[in-house]
């Protein structure tokens, strides 16, 4: 009987009993002064809780979240920042190396140093052939070139947004 | 923008536009935090989670397709926010685990409740129920969610939902009657 009972109060409240339903709960109602106080109490909660308003967070959580935001954002431009650097760094070693035409004797680049022994030499020279074999003039001003110039202005553009954001902060 | 629609703010957020985004934080914090409080009981807990589940928001509305709504989208970010809070600090494990009936054990003495108005009353009996009632109550009663809702929020089936509410109007009932609240509360 008390299942029972629990059935029919929840339908009540969810306002899915039939007619039948809702004739057995009030007969169980009137038969048991203690499914009386339960059925108060459940009306007067689910009352309650239906009047509930939610509580207010701290005035300060927007603005937080989005200085929180702003700062990871600085930091992931920070790290691409890097990663342009090193790619731009990369890139004019490449260009050097490809457009230097000199024969293997007197390479200037690696023959800068003299200290170096001539097994690093020879390593270095064996790269350098090959990526001349692999490429020519005409890819280097093809792929290289453009490469550069659009690494030089993402550069650019990463400076500009840092004092941007400089200046707001 | 106060007046837009949460789909063109959504709109609006993806394009890059920030305002949008601060607009739907105004719009939903203090929903999310209302839910927060009632899973993680704590204030500090909720507002740092709060922040976290907003960035995870801000970082992850790419992925929202606008097949459901985006307030139960919303919700289940948040949810999976304070759960996985609620994992790394080990002693609320078990709280997650809690079951109810443990739970409304643990509820004795009949004098916590001295001269509070219905509302906060009614709110610390909230506090008093285990997280996944606490969770379920809120989102139905406070935030106006269906079961259907509820369930995509929480991953739990409808049925599942619905027996969860049955047994925190149980609680809440019982708890009203042991404490002798029912003439308080009339």
């Amino acid at each position: 009987m008390k299942e029972r009972f629990e059935l029919l109060i929840n339908k009540y409240v969810d306002g899915e009993l039939t007619g039948s339903e809702n004739n057995e709960l009030k007969e169980l109602i009137n038969k048991n002064a203690m499914f009386a106080k339960h059925f108060r109490a459940q009306i007067k909660a689910h009352n309650l809780l239906g009047t509930l308003q939610t509580p207010r967070a701290p005035d300060y959580i927007p603005e937080a979240i989005i200085k929180r935001i702003k700062r990871k954002e600085t930091a992931k431009e920070q790290r691409r920042f890097l990663y342009l650097m090193g790619a731009l760094l990369f890139s004019l070693l490449a260009a050097v190396i490809l457009f230097h035409k000199t024969n293997s004797s007197d390479f200037v680049f690696f023959n800068i140093s003299t200290y170096l022994n001539l097994q690093m030499r020879q390593i270095s020279q064996t790269i350098v052939n090959f990526l001349r074999r692999l490429t020519n003039t005409y890819f280097t001003i093809l792929i290289i070139l453009p490469f550069l110039i659009f690494l030089l202005l993402e550069e650019l553009e990463m400076i500009l947004k840092f004092k941007g954001n400089k200046r707001e902060t | 923008m106060e007046n837009l629609a949460d789909d063109i703010l959504v709109k609006q957020i993806k394009a890059g536009n920030l305002k949008a985004y601060e607009e739907l934080i105004r719009r939903y914090k203090d929903r999310a935090y209302g839910l927060l409080l009632n899973m993680l009981k704590n204030k500090m807990d909720a507002e740092e989670v709060l922040q976290d589940a907003f960035i995870k928001v801000y970082y992850h509305i790419k992925d929202f397709k606008g097949k459901a709504k985006f307030s139960t989208w919303f919700y289940k970010i948040v949810y999976n926010t304070a759960l996985s809070f609620l994992r790394s600090k080990r002693k609320n494990m078990e709280k997650i685990t809690d079951t109810l009936e443990s739970a409304s054990i643990t509820i004795t003495g009949a004098d916590y409740f001295p001269n509070m108005k219905d509302e906060d009353l009614i709110r610390n009996i909230i506090e008093m129920l285990p997280v996944k009632a606490a969770l379920v109550v809120n989102l139905f009663y406070i935030d106006g969610l269906t079961i259907k809702e509820i369930a995509e929020v929480t991953n739990y089936s409808a049925d599942n939902v619905k027996v969860l509410l049955f047994r925190a109007r149980k609680l809440l009932r019982k708890i009203i009657i042991e404490k002798n609240l029912l003439e308080e509360l009339i």
